[in-house]
């Protein structure tokens, strides 16, 4: 379904280069429906790029637009691919649980003194954190994928994006650390050491690829077990 | 409030709740729908912000590692902190030991009805594709907004399901659950905020 996304999106552009030759943007149109697939925040910059490919196959004709629509193509699927594999670990494995970090230390500190506080602070810390930098990212990418056009792979090897994962994932680190603290803190004497002991588990066991819902229904097996034995 | 003006709210937030879940994959991805921003959004709207901050602060660590990349389409963790929080704000007042597991199975549920949805919307492709082939535009807008108000429509429809039918059967079967399984849902909530919290420590690791 990304691709018809796709078509949907760049239509407007299509119908501008094309608008006089309906068979054109027929082609144009089926060319961009094959399949297609990236990170959602990196297809802008694919879409850039395509409509100013698109635009340059569309004032040229014969042999030369051939091999123009043939690049267009190579570039397309080359870009989404290698787009999603940066966008995953910068958007998804960088950026969401960085704002989870930042959202959930701060809830933390703000539960002491009033939890509605702390409610709102959580949804409107995550929403502001992930949305800034990704819609500026979107409509930027997007005017930068216009203007680099078959260059995007030279230039985004001077992009910080890696950097920009190390930071988010060592902020991140801080802040989840943080709210481990404050969590730890508000936690009676006696069963602190307990559910230090839980989060560390929890982190061996992750490094063993167990996901999180299989600890949680192992917590609750564990303890009807240790319910039924008496020991509960 | 009358009986059938107290199930009022869990309708109109499950109505709003089939609408925001569109944005975890279908329509802008704006993280409205994630689980630490929707679950204080209903506890600050139902008056219980620390319910709404727990299931939130729950849901959105366990579904922190599991990632719709490709095709994979993972557990609905938006799905199951609305249903998680519904069940526990209705008038069946589910306690939150069982809302939370019942939430998590919910969100398994709308996993299995999505990948079903998806295989229906690859009808829509080929409807497109067969109006290109034949020269015609497909109506694309047409095409992209009915997909969203099905996967909306279907959406409401499981939740409905889970608080209306669900959470009255859950109130109802509590009080018969074995002592030793009620006492491990009990654990497992109780340690649920601190597994989560290690799923966020691994997911932020330094990797070289």
């Amino acid at each position: 379904m990304q691709s018809f996304g796709f078509v949907y999106c760049i239509e407007p552009w299509l119908q501008r280069c094309y608008g006089a030759q309906p068979e054109a943007l027929r082609e144009a149109q089926q060319r961009h429906s094959e399949f297609f697939n990236t990170q959602p925040h990196m297809a802008s910059l694919v879409i850039g790029m395509t409509c100013a490919l698109e635009e340059s196959a569309a004032g040229s004709s014969g042999e030369e637009k051939a091999d123009k629509v043939a690049r267009l193509r190579a570039l397309k699927a080359a870009a989404a691919a290698a787009l999603a594999g940066l966008g995953d670990a910068l958007f998804w494995g960088a950026l969401r649980p960085f704002c989870a970090a930042l959202a959930l230390a701060g809830a933390m500190a703000f539960a002491r003194r009033s939890i509605w506080l702390a409610a709102i602070w959580s949804a409107a810390a995550y929403l502001a954190a992930y949305d800034l930098p990704a819609l500026a990212l979107r409509w930027g990418f997007l005017r930068l994928g216009y203007e680099w056009k078959d260059q995007i792979a030279v230039r985004l090897r001077d992009w910080p994006g890696q950097k920009t994962i190390r930071y988010l994932r060592w902020g991140g680190s801080l802040l989840a650390l943080g709210a481990c603290g404050l969590m730890l803190w508000a936690v009676p004497g006696p069963l602190r050491g307990l559910a230090a002991l839980g989060v560390a588990a929890t982190v061996g066991l992750k490094v063993l690829q167990v996901s999180a819902y299989k600890l949680y229904v192992s917590a609750a097996l564990i303890g009807t077990i240790a319910a039924w034995a008496g020991w509960l | 409030m009358s009986c059938l003006g107290a199930w009022c709210p869990p309708v109109l937030a499950a109505v709003l709740v089939a609408v925001l879940e569109l944005d975890v994959v279908q329509f802008g991805q704006f993280m409205i729908s994630r689980p630490l921003v929707l679950g204080p959004v209903l506890g600050l709207l139902f008056g219980q912000p620390q319910t709404g901050l727990v299931l939130g602060a729950c849901c959105e660590l366990f579904s922190l590692d599991d990632v719709p990349v490709g095709d994979k389409l993972p557990l609905n963790a938006t799905v199951a902190v609305a249903v998680s929080f519904l069940m526990i704000c209705s008038p069946s007042r589910v306690p939150p030991e069982l809302a939370l597991p019942a939430g998590l199975l919910a969100g398994w549920a709308h996993q299995k009805l999505e990948t079903l949805l998806r295989q229906r919307r690859r009808m829509f492709c080929c409807q497109a594709e067969q109006s290109l082939e034949q020269g015609r535009s497909p109506r694309l807008g047409c095409i992209i907004a009915s997909a969203l108000a099905e996967q909306a429509a279907w959406t409401l429809g499981l939740l409905l399901f889970c608080v209306l039918v669900g959470g009255p059967l859950l109130q109802w079967v509590w009080p018969f659950l074995p002592r030793g399984l009620s006492v491990g849902l009990g654990v497992a909530w109780e340690l649920a905020p601190w597994l989560g919290l290690g799923v966020l420590l691994h997911a932020l690791r330094p990797v070289r």
